[in-house]
């Protein structure tokens, strides 16, 4: 027996009886979105329109979860977020906020049967080629592809047919460069790879070629690195390698999930220069996640602010920095130890800690860290409120002054 | 022929240089272990030197060896806090493992609290731990995971007869209120914390036995955003209520502006630049404090800093360049920064720097 005094109504462990309703529930429904995930399906089942045409990417409503032992966690719950043409939109959010599990999901490489897209679309338009009724691309007399734009709904992808976009319309650089190379195989070897898999008919000549060149473009010279191991290269070196591959394939957007957290400053400034030549070069567009204000305000041209699986402000740049709307915005800038910043006492802190994923509450999920709280804030969870045509807040703050005005 | 003399670029013997500048670091070295220990201050280091062999021939003779700390040397009152920043491989965990003798150091001088440590052994060691702790990056990996938390902060209350052994869980929960954790934590075990709350466990530990000096290694890296603060704010408090003294290494240079009063920029293990908060801020003189500082990104999108780009990688710290260790980087790096190790000097009060360019101006 504790002597000490438990929380009212914690109860930190899950009796048996529980553990066999998770578990049956669970199997239920993995079974259900396996069978849609493996499904055979003709393309028009996955072909869609854009709400608006200047996207390059739009994800709605997305819920993506994971079906563990002790309970469904949503991960992504209801996330919505556009990605303009030859833009950078930024996702901020601590760890944990599902940041990386919305990427996770347009690249449909949530590790299956505990984590699956449960509701939503993505949708993304690509450039590829025209297919015939099997899905093979359908070459003419002299043996040219033709392209056409399509429009696909990633999440209604069967996942087989998403080799379509993966890697080679969507593109996507790691966190950790270390562990994302293969290290038994050369540079050289691995960004070659890229081009015999996208590329119908490519040569093992042609290949180098595109290899050197990507290399090239971004700061590397080739010679050196071509034939070199993974383990021979520094981190940033290897950063730099991870670019150069998700270029090789010419994507549309490139996801870059938290590119240069493991780098120090000084290389990450390089990276992020490199960024954002690149996105300057390549005529396409970036989704930038990272943890760090800092990088967002000096990438974005759009923020997105996320907080326990749900998007809680977005706008552009200037809207997100200069004249944040939420509570968790406010307080997340706040909190932040900046080099501009003159000696106060203390930072500001948000207190507590993200909400235990498993059992969300119905009410405002930023409620018990809030400061500025209201009555209101027991209710329902607040919906989107628009502050400016660009600009989305979460916040019941902001409800009366949209029916006001 | 005098006309022509003056245009030629000088000739730099490299193997009388470097003997020239050993020998007169040596004199140096010799001169300042002669002089008095500075009472005022909690923690004196000099000419902290920490080397580990690479290769070893077959009798164990050492043939390479990688310097990862040469020549620091600081001052540490109680109550201050130096902040130690620099790039990954840059000696500075090193450094702060050498001052609490989890590594032996090479050479140099280690005075703490009036006593010269560098050669305590370990029995000798064991009065002075309970003095010196330490707080590590890690804080998933630095606790015991089969120990509930209040056995984690009994034991070096117990092993080091902080209080009597009957008074000891009431010690236990107050230091525990002390940071932040609840009284009702005691019995559970780590893994049922977040990062944030583990990053608290570790500091209570630190502080269980009334130590006087805090080597926090990268405390705030692990956590978010909204965590850091908090921790960064509970150790200022903790440093206000128990006057301690704190060596901070981090690599985010704004976490360490704001904590820090002295500060100490290293670079592929040499100190570069080394001042008070408000004059490697204010008025950074190295260029590579200036580049350290010009890379880290504004969370202002309307500010556009002019950057000094540092070109290429940090070079291997087993095969340092020859002369000025950054000169393969520096924008400014001119003919003599090759060849000739600058001279860490005084360049105002309280702040050094060891760079060519400096002498110059």
């Amino acid at each position: 027996m504790s002597i000490f005094k438990k929380e009212k109504g914690s109860r930190n462990y899950l009796t048996n009886k529980e553990i066999k309703e998770i578990a049956k529930a669970n199997a239920r429904e993995m079974k259900r979105l396996e069978a849609y995930k493996n499904r055979k399906a003709e393309e028009s089942e996955f072909l869609s329109q854009m709400k608006n045409p200047e996207n390059i990417l739009e994800i709605e409503d997305l819920h993506t979860s994971f079906f563990t032992e002790q309970g469904v966690v949503k991960a992504v719950n209801g996330v919505s977020y556009d990605v303009p043409k030859n833009a950078v939109v930024g996702v901020v959010g601590e760890s944990g906020c599902g940041k990386s599990v919305t990427s996770m999901s347009v690249m449909r490489l949530i590790q299956g049967p505990t984590g699956q897209i449960v509701d939503g679309s993505i949708r993304f338009k690509a450039y590829d080629y025209k297919r015939d009724e099997k899905g093979n691309p359908i070459s003419d007399a002299s043996g040219e592809y033709e392209m056409e734009e399509k429009v696909y709904d990633i999440a209604k992808m069967p996942i087989h047919e998403i080799h379509r976009i993966r890697g080679k319309q969507i593109a996507m650089i790691f966190q950790e460069p270390m562990t994302s190379l293969n290290p038994v195989f050369t540079i050289g070897e691995q960004l070659d790879e890229v081009t015999f898999i996208h590329t119908p008919g490519a040569t093992k000549e042609m290949a180098k070629a595109k290899s050197e060149e990507m290399l090239r473009l971004v700061g590397i010279i080739p010679e050196n690195v071509y034939g070199a191991f993974p383990h021979e290269l520094s981190g940033g070196m290897r950063q730099r390698v991870m670019i150069a591959m998700a270029l090789a394939a010419e994507p549309r957007l490139i996801i870059a999930d938290e590119p240069t957290t493991a780098l120090d400053v000084t290389i990450q400034a390089q990276i992020l220069d490199l960024l954002q030549d690149i996105k300057n070069k390549i005529d396409g567009s970036i989704l930038l996640i990272t943890h760090d204000l800092g990088v967002i305000a000096e990438m974005a041209d759009y923020v997105v602010v996320m907080y326990a699986g749900k998007v809680i402000e977005k706008g552009t740049v200037y809207e997100i920095f200069q004249d944040p709307k939420h509570p968790y915005t406010i307080g997340l800038q706040k909190s932040k130890p900046t080099m501009n910043l003159d000696d106060g006492t203390d930072l500001y802190n948000i207190p507590g800690n993200v909400p235990n994923p498993i059992n969300m509450p119905n009410y405002c999920y930023f409620k018990e860290r809030c400061a500025m709280c209201t009555k209101k804030c027991s209710g329902d969870y607040p919906g989107m409120v628009q502050v400016s045509p660009t600009h989305f807040v979460a916040c019941h703050l902001y409800d009366e002054e949209n029916t006001n005005g | 022929m005098a006309d022509t003399k003056e245009n030629v670029t000088p000739v730099y013997d490299d193997a009388a240089l470097a003997a020239e500048y050993q020998a007169k670091r040596q004199a140096q070295i010799e001169e300042d272990f002669k002089e008095p220990f500075d009472p005022e201050c909690i923690l004196e280091v000099r000419h902290l030197r920490k080397c580990f062999p690479i290769k070893k021939t077959i009798t164990g003779k050492v043939t390479r060896e990688l310097v990862a700390v040469d020549d620091v040397s600081f001052k540490l009152k109680a109550g201050e806090t130096l902040g130690i920043v620099g790039e990954s491989g840059c000696g500075k965990t090193t450094t702060g493992r050498a001052i609490l003798k989890l590594h032996q150091p090479t050479g140099g001088q280690i005075i703490f609290d009036g006593k010269d440590i560098t050669n305590f052994d370990s029995k000798q060691m064991r009065d002075i731990r309970k003095e010196m702790q330490i707080i590590f990056q890690d804080p998933y990996s630095s606790l015991p995971p089969r120990d509930t938390v209040g056995g984690i902060l009994s034991e070096p209350v117990e092993v080091h007869n902080i209080v009597p052994k009957d008074k000891v869980k009431d010690y236990v929960l107050e230091l525990m209120d002390k940071c932040g954790l609840r009284d009702y934590y005691f019995e559970r075990y780590p893994h049922e914390f977040s990062g944030g709350q583990r990053q608290r466990i570790c500091i209570a530990r630190a502080l269980s036995v009334n130590p006087k000096l805090v080597i926090c290694d990268e405390p705030v890296s692990a956590l978010d955003v909204s965590i850091q603060a908090q921790i960064i704010n509970l150790l200022k408090k903790l440093q206000r209520e128990m006057n301690l003294a704190y060596v901070f290494i981090s690599h985010d240079l704004s976490v360490v502006k704001f904590i820090s009063d002295k500060i100490l920029v290293m670079y592929l293990g040499a100190v570069m630049e080394f001042g008070s908060k408000e004059d490697i801020f204010k008025n950074p003189l190295h260029p590579y404090t200036k580049a350290l500082f010009s890379a880290v990104p504004n969370p202002d999108p309307t500010a556009k800093t002019e950057r000094i780009k540092l070109e290429g990688d940090i070079p291997s710290p087993a095969n340092p360049p020859k002369g000025c260790r950054f000169h393969t980087r520096c924008p400014y790096a001119k003919e003599v920064c090759k060849h000739v190790t600058p001279e860490y000097k005084q360049y105002g009060e309280g702040h050094f720097a060891a760079c060519h360019l400096l002498d110059e101006a």
